[in-house]
C-alpha cells in the first residue's frame, strides 16, 4: 500500500513549506515534493506602482533580510534615474548590508540549527527548538540574541 | 491568512489556547499582503509561473497537497483575536510592552504613542 508522509511545517527554514514522501508498495521512497505553499503576489502587486515606492514594499518580502530587498530596489532605483552614488553612500550601504549578514547568519545558527547541533537530529521535536536551548543552554541563546541585536543595532542607526 | 491551510491553523491556534495574540500588520489587519486581494488568483500565479525566470513549461503547478488559495483576510476574520500587536515590525517598545502586561495579567492594549507608521 503506498503511503504519504508529510512534513509541514518546515521549521529550518524561513518562509513556509511543506515536504511530502511518497512510498512505493515496498515502502521504499517514490517520490519526493519540496511544496511552497505560499504565494503573496510581490511580483504581480509592484507592477504598475511608482518606482520609488520599491524600497518601501520590497523589504516586507522577508523579515530577516529585509535589508537586502531595500537595497536591490534603491539600485534599480538609481539606474533608472542613471545615478551615481557618493562614496560615503556606498559605504554606508554596504554597511548596513554587512550587519544585516551578521543578524541573519546568527539568528540561523542560534535559532534555527543550534537545536539540532546541541540536542541531537533524534531529540524529541517538542524539546528540539529554540526554546529547548533557552531552558537547557541559555548562555547559548543569549550570545545569539546579543549576536543579532549587534547587527540589528547598526541597521537601525546606520540604514534610519 | 492567504490559504485554506492557514486557516485551519489559526482555528486550531484558537482551540487550543486561552489567549491569542495576533503580532505583526500582515496579521492585525492583513497589512502588504491585502495587495494580493487586488488582482484574479489566476493573474498572480500567471506572473509566477510564465515569466522569463520561473518553471520552463509554465504550468501552474496543481496538486492535492497545495492548500488553495482564498481571499487574503486578518487573522480576526478567521478566529476571535483578545490583543493585537500591530507595526512592520512590531517596535521593541510594542513587544515589550505587550509582553510585560501579559506577564502582569492584563490583556494588552497598545497605547497610540508606542505606535508608528512603519
Amino acid at each position: 500500500m503506498s503511503k504519504k508522509i508529510v512534513i509541514e511545517p518546515v521549521t529550518r527554514l524561513e518562509g513556509h513549506g511543506k515536504v511530502t514522501i511518497l512510498l512505493d508498495d515496498n515502502g521504499n521512497v517514490d517520490k519526493t515534493r519540496f511544496h511552497v505553499t505560499q504565494v503573496r503576489g510581490f511580483e504581480k502587486f509592484c507592477e504598475g506602482r511608482l518606482f520609488w515606492e520599491m524600497p518601501v514594499i520590497t523589504p516586507r518580502i522577508c523579515g530577516i533580510c529585509p535589508v537586502s530587498h531595500h537595497l536591490a530596489s534603491a539600485k534599480a532605483g538609481d539606474a533608472i534615474l542613471g545615478v551615481k552614488l557618493t562614496p560615503t553612500a556606498e559605504k554606508l550601504r554596504r554597511l548596513i548590508h554587512m550587519a544585516q549578514m551578521v543578524q541573519s547568519h546568527a539568528l540561523h545558527f542560534f535559532y534555527l540549527a543550534s537545536p539540532d547541533l546541541l540536542f541531537g537530529m533524534d531529540a524529541d521535536p517538542a524539546k528540539r527548538n529554540i526554546m529547548g536551548v533557552i531552558a537547557e543552554a541559555p548562555e547559548i541563546a543569549v550570545k545569539g540574541v546579543k549576536i543579532r541585536a549587534f547587527g540589528q543595532k547598526n541597521n537601525r542607526d546606520d540604514g534610519g | 491568512m492567504s490559504n485554506e491551510h492557514d486557516e485551519e491553523v489559526a482555528k486550531k491556534l484558537r482551540a487550543n489556547c486561552k489567549i491569542l495574540m495576533v503580532w505583526g500588520d500582515c496579521a492585525c489587519f492583513v497589512g502588504i499582503c491585502a495587495m494580493r486581494n487586488l488582482f484574479p488568483k489566476e493573474e498572480i500565479l500567471q506572473r509566477y509561473y510564465s515569466t522569463e525566470s520561473t518553471s520552463k513549461d509554465s504550468k501552474i503547478p496543481t496538486s492535492e497537497d497545495l492548500p488553495p488559495l482564498t481571499e487574503v483576510k486578518p487573522v480576526n476574520q478567521v478566529v476571535k483575536v483578545d490583543c493585537y500587536v500591530p507595526g512592520c515590525p512590531p517596535s521593541a517598545k510594542a513587544i515589550h510592552y505587550a509582553l510585560a502586561e501579559l506577564l502582569e495579567g492584563r490583556i494588552p492594549v497598545l497605547p497610540g504613542e508606542i505606535m508608528r507608521f512603519d
